[in-house]
């Protein structure tokens, strides 16, 4: 039996559909579309209206909406003209569109799937460092991506410490490493191994956490003054 | 009388790539410059900066963060380690319409080779609107071929949120590593 056949689960995957500014009507048919479409779908849409999400669906009348790292889905009155960045939908929502738009999406967090480094997915205890800086493909001028991505550069970092620090979601967070996982920059280490397991190569920028770092003696500040600084800034970010 | 705590972050990079700017951006004193008309055409600007531009960040409670920019013009370049030593950041500003943004980056990456493995740093590339070559997925190989990593983001120095992601990139190093 492949490594791979061993990972698959039954159990579909449930996928994060955060619907914002869509009018009673989309709602409707989005929740409709979805009881229809279930057997077309791959993974188990779940419709959400707050919190973590994998999708975000939003209408166009929606000024400064932070669109996904991975995926948003515009629904725009017809002829209204397309959006930059995201994927579009008409008005009237149509079921094969729709269908189609998040079996393109489940195609894509498969693809992403697949390709972890670590097969069945990130191991409990992993903690990951970036060898380099991520393409702007995969970071995409997202906000949140470029701080995850400045985080993990220069340590090793478990998934709950990430979220914690960046103040990002969980779920972005591990959205994010499944795909770094993919890209062969990202080094995965776990507590028991203490080696990297998903590592092409080591390099001097790779050390363990627990090793002091010869890149702190410049600065020795406590982390409450980062916070202090970004106040000072109006930085938006702080815990 | 209460000492004041300074942390010192240094914008640094080609002549026109928004040293100054940068630095005004976030600066609220009104930042001190250095700027005088340029007698070089091959800049392409009407003034440039032959000695330190300063701005200030009260952080209060007797702490503040100074904001640095070197002069560009490598005639100055004996100043731009100097500034930097014992800085909490370094940002690094390209201006990607100038005839060779790479080497330009490669002129900053030598003069701060010794201090870049152990400063927290963040490169800016800006005007990549106009030139979007050489990408900044470039700039972040070179990185990586000189065994360096750190954050690459397009920016328009105009743009406080621009100047200020740059920044936080910086703060999460030093955060990471204390």
């Amino acid at each position: 039996m492949s490594g791979l056949a061993a990972t698959v689960s039954p159990v579909k995957r449930e996928l994060r559909l955060l619907v914002q500014n869509l009018t009673g009507n989309d709602l409707a048919k989005v929740g409709a579309f979805l009881r229809i479409g279930r057997e077309r779908l791959q993974c188990d849409w779940h419709v959400v209206f707050d919190g973590e999400f994998h999708v975000l669906m939003r209408g166009t009348e929606a000024p400064g909406t932070t669109d996904s790292p991975l995926a948003t889905l515009c629904v725009a009155d017809a002829g209204t003209g397309r959006h930059d960045a995201v994927e579009p939908l008409s008005r009237p929502l149509q079921y094969e569109a729709l269908i189609e738009a998040l079996s393109a999406l489940e195609d894509r967090f498969a693809g992403m799937s697949a390709a972890h480094a670590v097969p069945g997915g990130l191991p409990p205890d992993a903690r990951f460092r970036l060898r380099r800086w991520p393409p702007a493909e995969l970071l995409q001028g997202n906000r949140e991506r470029q701080r995850l991505a400045s985080f993990l550069l220069t340590r090793l970092v478990g998934l709950d410490e990430l979220a914690r620090l960046s103040n990002v979601g969980k779920l972005q967070c591990e959205e994010l490493l499944a795909v770094l996982t993919t890209t062969g920059i990202l080094d995965v280490t776990t507590a028991a191994a203490a080696v990297p397991v998903a590592s092409a190569a080591s390099t001097a920028l790779a050390q363990p956490a627990t090793r002091s770092s010869p890149r702190a003696v410049h600065s020795h500040p406590d982390t409450g003054l980062f916070d202090t600084i970004r106040r000072g800034l109006g930085l938006t970010w702080q815990r | 009388m209460a000492t004041m705590t300074q942390h010192k972050i240094v914008f640094t990079g080609p002549p026109g790539a928004g040293k100054t700017t940068a630095i005004a951006m976030l600066s609220d004193i009104p930042p001190a410059l250095t700027d005088v008309r340029n007698t070089d055409a091959s800049l392409g600007k009407e003034h440039t900066t032959v000695g330190l531009d300063f701005g200030q960040v009260d952080l209060g409670n007797g702490q503040c963060v100074r904001l640095f920019g070197t002069p560009g013009q490598l005639r100055f370049d004996f100043m731009w380690r100097i500034v930097a030593t014992d800085a909490l950041g370094l940002v690094i500003l390209i201006d990607n319409t100038r005839p060779d943004p790479l080497d330009d980056f490669s002129t900053y990456l030598d003069a701060y080779m010794d201090l870049l493995p152990t400063i927290n740093c963040a490169v800016g590339v800006g005007r990549t609107g106009e030139c979007p070559l050489p990408t900044v997925d470039q700039f972040g190989g070179l990185l990586a071929a000189r065994g360096l990593a750190f954050p690459v983001l397009p920016v328009d120095v105009r743009r406080r949120e621009d100047v200020l992601m740059l920044v936080d990139t910086v703060l999460i190093q030093a955060e990471m590593r204390t």
